[in-house]
């Protein structure tokens, strides 16, 4: 595994809103490692746009405030950095790409302008040799005609082919860091898989660590290495991948793994959704966050938030922590409710 | 609906079979009831009332506007009467004025008097001609124009409390020896009745044409939306300058007085005739674009008749952007009037508008002597009041803004 | 081609609102009691006679509608009513290049100054400038134009003695009249602006634009600027709309010898044909600057299609 090329420790960040103070997110700590595909899952709301547009500097300070934590990137506190300085680490070092293409793209500008823009700052490109650059780049990621239609405007290109410009944007300094905030949601099925294989395809080819932020575990599962679960703002579980989805102890884990339509299931089998609503992250409760919707929840649970808990899989690819306090007890008793657990 | 819980053959029971189906449901109404929504109403209010600007612009319309409706009753000297040998173009004084009503009367009631100790129907005849002039040339009738029933009573209010007594000249006279303090209070009712009545008219005339060529749209929608490019391209304030320049000629004036129309009113009404072109087009394309709304679909789902949906639905979505033209197009007359005014062609003597002031201001400027008083009180109460209603609009049109909510 | 097209189409709409004006003041001349046809109003012995000579007042009024209409479609406006010796069209001629000097000088001065103002106080929100600029855009667009001039002069005439008070012909007559005539619109274009850019900078695009690593200033200059530029074009229109009635007043005020106060004196003294030459005029004015600023938005925004 080596060293991280991204650390990042207790990260805290809250919104002053009118209605009141929005904790986003409330200690979030994870790695990064070269070459990887981290996979960041969790519901609208539960922090992982906000964790990692904080890691880039791209949250408004009024109405947004990191509160604490840091960012080691290359020997730097990116947190701490200057817009200026940031500069030279968006888009060249650390590249990000967004859910929805359409709106993501300068719809005043050309497809051209804002493929060369990028390689001209950061490379040093000529504008020939930017103009150059970017239609290869297009044909990379399998624009055809590229060299043509590199001229027109994002409205006239189809929402897979705008993410595909919008992946080569992000390639054209060859950065060490992908991040990509849910980049399949706003594509349909067939055009999700394609953009899956194009990013998988890139990284083998380029060595370069993936984020992936999504809510859909077909996707994790398709593609991640490491998964990591965050609910209220906060890390529920992480591991790898197969270890995820073989055996969960996180009860909201849980839950979204017996979500998940299976084909091999009967027909007529009642899909389990998890009863309740996300939390307001304006009021969080004292414990565990997911209290109110848990069916293994005791009064414990309630009285403080859980501590991460680590334990070595039978993999060797690392290790798995959960943050619940009863979860060995649902995984070795296999129950399903909160009456059967062995009370303390 | 089928209330047995399903059969499974899975390895895990479905445990959620236990509770039946009606009180699941009841428990998502209940966590769904204790959400409580916020209306586009009292959310915009409680915005507003935080933008201080606002509030202090709505107090100061509020105090202009109570001004205005009770001026007939403030003790002020007369807006029309002319002095120009006393007082001519007076800077501010202090000096106290009275109105000489008092003196009036008790000339009146003795010759009253006189009248009841008269026996010779000669003398009678002559006494009461004279009474009769008196009662014509009395002060009510002479100081003030023409008023209304309501302004009359308010008058006669003022009379029984304050008496002869009067708010000296502070903000000066004019060049025919009027009080110009009292001309700007007389003033404003004029400047802000145009701008409620015209602004109406223009409401009324406009979202009535914007709601229905937005609601039936095709070839109505086609035919009214031609209409109103064609209009939109015709420079109606040009036009209304033009029509204005006979309004004046006698006997068009004459006219209409047969009639029994105001020529304020009219005024007001061909004002109102050109504003409401924006607001038909605006309300035309909100509700153009709020029929493909889903929402309105879903009403239809659940059977809401045509009327229900253009009034329950429509009508109260369209209302926020009507309130932002509103607010645009009520400064915007004002401030037509006050130039139609200043250019001569508004408001007539004797009645009194703010750009008829300022215009009268403009006319006394010569480099010798600066006549400030003439134009810096009128032209700061046209300007506040625009100003306030500017800074009001601002304040409501954010305040209504779904996108500046948490700023 | 689509361009020929919707210039022509344009040409035709432009030809049946001023048909439509004519007619509208054709009747209005006619119909109104005490209008100039038909009152009893003194006009010069020699005025009264080529009245009666061009317009055929004995004639049915089709014959007359349609003969005045040929004479109006050959620009020949006939005599002005009250200016004797003096044809509506040179009247016109003379007056229409003052007034447009002060106009496009009015209109640039508008836009130069109201965009700075509106890009800084978009881009430094909150500041000192922000609110300084806002408030001097809100006391332009408040305070009317007239009003505005006579402080102005009150100010900058007799009490320091700055510019000259009234007339026309040298640069320095121009500056503060069109100064006067451009602040509303200054302050109008610097909130248009403000609001544009600020609505610019919360769309995704902004942020991927930062997320590539732009400084600042090229983000704002290349990526907010164009499509904030927007509101302001669409403002142009009603823009020039009132650059010309804002010169109505102004031209009075100062004295100058445009067409504006050729046209309020015609309308003062019901000098009709010059009141109706000056308002066709206009109106075909107005509507080649509403076809420019439609025109402009297209090019500026490449996603709306020419209708």
């Amino acid at each position: 595994m080596g060293q991280p090329i991204l650390q990042v420790k207790n990260l805290a960040v809250e919104f002053v809103t009118d209605d009141g103070i929005v904790r986003a997110v409330n200690d979030i700590s994870f790695d990064l490692y070269p070459g990887e595909t981290l996979g960041i899952v969790g519901e609208s709301g539960s922090g992982k746009s906000v964790t990692n547009l904080t890691v880039l500097g791209l949250i408004p300070q009024p109405p947004g405030r990191v509160v604490s934590g840091e960012a080691l990137f290359a020997e730097q506190d990116l947190l701490k950095l200057s817009h200026r300085q940031f500069q030279t680490v968006r888009g060249k070092r650390i590249a990000m790409i967004f859910q929805d293409p359409m709106t993501a793209l300068n719809p005043f500008l050309t497809i051209q302008d804002q493929l060369t823009e990028v390689s001209m700052l950061h490379l040093g490109h000529t504008r020939y040799q930017a103009i150059k650059h970017a239609v290869e780049l297009l044909e990379l990621v399998g624009i055809p005609a590229a060299a043509s239609r590199i001229t027109e405007y994002p409205h006239q290109f189809s929402g897979g082919m705008r993410q595909r410009v919008m992946i080569a944007m992000a390639l054209s300094c060859e950065p060490d860091i992908l991040i990509a905030d849910e980049p399949t949601t706003a594509l349909d099925v067939t055009i999700q898989a394609q953009i899956l294989d194009l990013l998988k395809a890139m990284q083998d080819e380029r060595g370069m660590a993936i984020i992936f932020i999504t809510h859909d575990l077909g996707v994790v599962a398709s593609i991640c290495d490491r998964v990591m679960v965050m609910y209220g703002g906060r890390k529920v579980e992480q591991a790898d991948t197969k270890t995820l989805f073989a055996s969960a102890r996180h009860p909201y884990t849980l839950g979204l793994l017996h979500s998940a339509p299976r084909w091999d299931q009967a027909q007529q089998t009642r899909l389990q959704a998890i009863q309740g609503q996300p939390p307001d992250m304006m009021n969080l409760p004292a414990g565990c966050a997911f209290v109110p919707r848990c069916q293994w929840k005791t009064d414990e649970c309630s009285a403080a938030v859980p501590e991460l808990i680590s334990i070595t899989t039978e993999t060797s690819e690392g290790s798995h922590v959960f943050a619940c306090i009863h979860a060995d007890q649902i995984h070795q008793t296999g129950s399903t409710s909160s009456e059967e657990l062995p009370h303390a | 609906m089928n209330q047995t819980p399903a059969t499974t053959t899975d390895a895990q029971p479905d445990k959620l079979s236990k509770r039946t189906e009606l009180q699941r449901l009841a428990e998502v109404m209940s966590e769904a009831r204790t959400q409580q929504g916020v209306s586009l109403w009292s959310d915009g209010w409680k915005r507003l009332k935080h933008n201080r600007v606002s509030m202090i612009s709505l107090w100061t319309l509020v105090v202009i506007v109570v001004l205005a409706i009770v001026t007939p009753a403030l003790p002020l000297q007369s807006p029309i009467f002319q002095n120009v040998k006393q007082r001519e173009l007076l800077p501010p004084e202090f000096k106290t004025f009275k109105l000489g009503i008092a003196e009036y009367d008790e000339t009146l009631a003795s010759k009253r008097q006189e009248l009841k100790q008269m026996s010779t129907p000669d003398d009678r005849a002559a006494l009461e001609a004279e009474i009769e002039g008196l009662e014509a040339r009395h002060p009510i009738n002479v100081y003030w124009n023409d008023p209304n029933f309501i302004s009359q009573a308010m008058i006669e209010f003022r009379i029984f409390v304050f008496g002869d007594y009067c708010i000296p000249s502070i903000c000066g006279t004019d060049k025919l020896g009027r009080d110009v303090l009292s001309r700007v209070c007389w003033g404003s009712r004029v400047s802000l009745a145009c701008g409620l009545v015209a602004t109406l008219v223009s409401l009324l005339i406009g979202v009535s044409y914007g709601a229905i060529a937005g609601y039936f749209g095709g070839r109505i929608d086609n035919i009214m939306m031609r209409i109103i490019d064609v209009a939109y391209s015709i420079p109606f304030i040009f036009i209304v300058i033009f029509i204005m320049s006979f309004l004046s000629a006698p006997a068009v004036s004459d006219t209409l007085r047969a009639y029994k129309i105001n020529q304020i009113t009219v005024f007001f009404l061909m004002i109102g005739a050109i504003y409401w072109l924006t607001m038909a087009r605006v309300v035309r394309g909100q509700v153009l674009s709020l029929k493909n709304e889903q929402f309105i679909d879903a009403a239809k789902t659940i059977g809401t008749s045509q009327w229900g949906i253009i009034f329950k639905h429509l009508v109260p979505n369209v209302m926020g952007i009507v309130i932002v033209y509103l607010t645009l197009t009520i400064p915007a007359v004002i401030r037509f009037e006050a130039f139609l005014s200043f250019l001569g062609m508004g408001v007539q003597a004797p009645d009194i508008s703010w750009g008829m002031l300022v215009n009268e201001g403009i006319q006394v400027i010569t480099p010798i002597r600066i006549y400030w008083w003439m134009i810096i009180f009128s032209g700061f109460a046209l300007a506040l009041t625009l100003f306030s209603l500017n800074f009001l609009g601002d304040g409501v049109r954010d305040a209504l803004d779904p996108k500046l909510k948490n700023r | 081609m689509q361009l020929l097209v919707f210039l022509l189409r344009r040409l035709g709409w432009m030809l049946i609102t001023v048909w439509v004006v004519f007619t509208l003041s054709f009747f209005l001349m006619r119909a109104i009691p005490g209008g100039p046809l038909n009152g009893e109003r003194v006009l010069s012995e020699s005025v009264r006679a080529q009245l009666e000579q061009r317009y055929n007042l004995d004639d049915p009024l089709f014959v007359q509608y349609t003969t005045h209409l040929w004479n109006t479609i050959c620009f020949d406006f006939g005599p002005s009513y009250k200016l004797q010796d003096f044809t509506v069209n040179e009247v016109l001629a003379q007056g229409f290049p003052v007034s447009a000097a002060l106009g496009i000088l009015g209109m640039t001065f508008a836009i130069l100054l109201g965009m700075t103002a509106g890009v800084v106080s978009a881009v430094r929100r909150t500041s000192i400038y922000d609110f300084s600029f806002m408030l001097l855009a809100t006391l332009g667009i408040a305070i009317p134009s007239f009003v505005l001039a006579s402080m102005a002069i009150v100010l900058f005439v007799f009490y320091f003695q700055i510019f000259p008070a009234a007339g026309w012909g040298e640069l320095k007559q121009i500056v503060l009249p069109a100064m006067c005539l451009g602040a509303p619109f200054a302050g109008y274009i610097a909130r248009l602006t403000r609001t544009g850019m600020l609505e610019i900078l919360s769309n995704d695009f902004i942020r991927t634009a930062y997320a590539k690593g732009l400084s600042t200033q090229t983000v704002i200059l290349r990526h907010a600027l164009r499509g904030s530029i927007l509101p302001v074009v669409s403002y142009l229109g009603p823009a020039c709309a009132g650059i010309l009635t804002g010169s109505l007043v102004l031209e009075k005020i100062f004295a100058i010898p445009g067409m504006g106060s050729h046209f309020i004196e015609a309308a003062l003294q019901r000098d009709f044909t010059l009141g109706m030459g000056a308002l066709l005029t206009y109106t075909v004015l107005l509507y080649v600057m509403n076809t420019l600023v439609d025109l402009s938005y297209c090019i500026i925004d490449p996603r709306v299609v020419l209708e």
